[in-house]
């Protein structure tokens, strides 16, 4: 699967599960500055591909993404990685959505925020 | 100026082709007529070698020993004593053995390594079965793609800090489900503790089982080496009589031939003819040899540069399509054929003149010897092979005289003759059989000098004609 077939298959995936997800966004907060290729800017959720050949994982350095995971962490935003350097199936990508919006709305629920 | 057409040219690159062909064919044909000759000669050198040695060392005792070795020269032989070491061999032999027999892993060995009732063979199939069964686990776990990775991230345990926001960590737990639903275990953490413990009873089995192999190893190598030192043993004596004959042959054929003809002439030793025809027969091999190596190699250089002048002359006709001027073409179209055929012919008769001669026997007429001018009667030039190269040059002033009757009419020496033979020259049938040899020797001489116009002659009246038969 491309990274164009597996973003259309996350966008309609965010979409169904309420969020409004502007594609390809810059994300530009504090000391992060990334492009996302989805990203709903209110309710700070969103998710990115990381690939080789869009040049993502420059972006997404290590030092990066950590800072990125620690805002995570905190509970400030929700981004779903793609970070498998092997095969990706739209299968297991639709199945890993699922898990990611399942347990971000069960987070939410805790916190009395889901969108 | 006369030109010859592009077509004609590139016809007789062709033609010429095929005539080189035909030499390579003529090259194979002769290299494997060479190799089996080549056995044949090597059998009977064995054959020569073996006699030799049997006749040089009858028995293994300290007085056949210390006459072998007076009379070919081999002064250190005696000092050796070996019926003494075959002595001291054979006592140890005997230890040995009896070390083995009481061996409890040679003794019992039936018991132990029978290929279906012994207790080592029976359990190493039952370790084997049981690590089979403790393995069954261990493989389904590991024949899953991602239970490496599951393992190696501590999934399962307290330790395992996949973030849930990673696709891999959704991949982790969709393997991690598949693998709990294979194993049919009711978590992860259970299918991990009994990975864990399958593979440390697989490393105990695995232990058990290297153990009992080289067990069973260690004792099959014992009855290895019984049945060979009981080999030995038993074939001791006729084992050290043919070590110690092989050595005597290999002085007596590594020494210089004069050197020892003229000893063994003196002292009209029995051995003289044995040992001329070894030394005439491995001189021989290596002369084949030598003529074989040198024609082969000289005309597939010639071959070579043809072939690669054919190629210019073809590129360069293709390439431009043009005529050829006639003298270049006549020099193209000349039938290299009765050159190669001259060649071939005297090469054959150099090789066939060596291949048939058996005269070992007149060696003895030398004081220096030099097969190659005996063989050939000093009619070839032989410098090309190593052997006599450096024959002329350790010799620098050696001359052959074909004149091998004379010598023998003033032959100073007397051959061995036992007094059975009733005086006569015993030489185990190998030396001229008076005036008979003589006419026939006279007889192939005349016929040869006469078919030859070059003048070579053929060392014996009934050498197969090779030349005309292309090597074959």
């Amino acid at each position: 699967m491309t990274e164009a077939e597996g973003c259309a298959l996350l966008l309609a995936k965010f979409t169904e599960a309420g969020y409004a997800i502007a594609s390809d966004f810059h994300f530009h907060e504090g000391d992060i500055e990334v492009d996302l290729d989805g990203w709903d800017a209110k309710a700070r959720v969103g998710y990115e591909y990381i690939t080789r050949e869009a040049g993502d994982d420059r972006q997404f350095d290590l030092a990066t993404l950590a800072r990125f995971e620690m805002r995570m962490e905190k509970g400030e935003l929700f981004v779903l990685l793609v970070d498998e350097r092997g095969a990706v199936t739209k299968e297991a990508l639709g199945a890993a959505a699922d898990g990611f919006l399942a347990e971000l709305k069960k987070q939410r629920e805790a916190i009395g925020s889901a969108p | 100026m006369s030109w010859v057409p592009a077509e004609q040219v590139l016809k007789t690159v062709e033609w010429q082709r095929q005539v080189l062909a035909e030499q390579q064919k003529r090259i194979a044909d002769f290299n494997a007529y060479h190799a089996t000759e080549r056995q044949k000669l090597e059998a009977e050198q064995r054959a020569a070698a073996h006699d030799l040695g049997q006749a040089v060392l009858p028995r293994l005792d300290h007085p056949t020993i210390a006459a072998a070795a007076e009379a070919i020269g081999m002064v250190g032989l005696p000092a050796e004593n070996v019926p003494g070491q075959v002595e001291a061999r054979r006592q140890w032999l005997a230890g040995r053995l009896q070390q083995i027999l009481t061996t409890p892993d040679y003794a019992q060995r039936e018991l132990l390594r029978h290929p279906r009732t012994g207790s080592l063979t029976r359990a190493l199939a039952e370790t084997q079965e049981y690590r089979g069964l403790a393995n069954q686990f261990v493989a389904t776990c590991e024949e899953h793609p991602r239970f490496e990775q599951l393992m190696a991230g501590a999934w399962g345990t307290s330790e395992e800090k996949a973030a849930w926001w990673r696709y891999s960590y959704w991949q982790d737990r969709s393997a991690a489900a598949e693998l709990v639903t294979k194993t049919g275990k009711p978590s992860f953490s259970d299918v991990r503790a009994e990975y864990v413990k399958g593979k440390e009873n697989v490393a105990t089995y695995d232990a058990e089982i290297a153990r009992l192999r080289n067990q069973i190893a260690a004792g099959e190598a014992l009855e290895r080496e019984y049945a060979a030192l009981w080999d030995e043993h038993h074939a001791l004596d006729a084992r050290g009589l043919e070590h110690t004959r092989g050595r005597i042959v290999q002085h007596l054929l590594g020494v210089d031939a004069s050197g020892m003809t003229q000893r063994l002439r003196a002292a009209s030793s029995p051995f003289l003819m044995l040992f001329l025809r070894a030394s005439g027969l491995a001189a021989k091999v290596s002369y084949l040899d030598g003529i074989q190596r040198s024609n082969v190699t000289e005309l597939q250089k010639d071959l070579a540069a043809q072939q690669q002048k054919l190629v210019n002359v073809e590129q360069k006709t293709r390439k431009r399509w043009a005529p050829m001027p006639i003298a270049n073409y006549q020099k193209l179209a000349e039938d290299r054929r009765p050159r190669y055929e001259k060649r071939w012919q005297r090469f054959g008769k150099t090789y066939q003149t060596v291949y048939v001669y058996d005269r070992w026997d007149r060696a003895r007429y030398y004081d220096d010897i030099l097969w190659w001018d005996l063989m050939t009667r000093g009619r070839y030039d032989g410098s090309y092979i190593p052997e006599v190269h450096s024959y002329y040059q350790s010799h620098p002033d050696y001359q052959f005289d074909p004149d091998w009757k004379s010598r023998q009419a003033s032959y100073a020496y007397d051959d061995y003759a036992p007094a059975s033979a009733g005086g006569a020259t015993n030489d185990h049938g190998m030396s001229e059989q008076g005036g008979t040899d003589d006419a026939d020797a006279a007889a192939a001489s005349v016929e040869a000098d006469g078919a030859d116009q070059s003048g070579d002659v053929d060392a014996s009246g009934d050498a197969a004609d090779l030349t005309s038969t292309d090597a074959s």
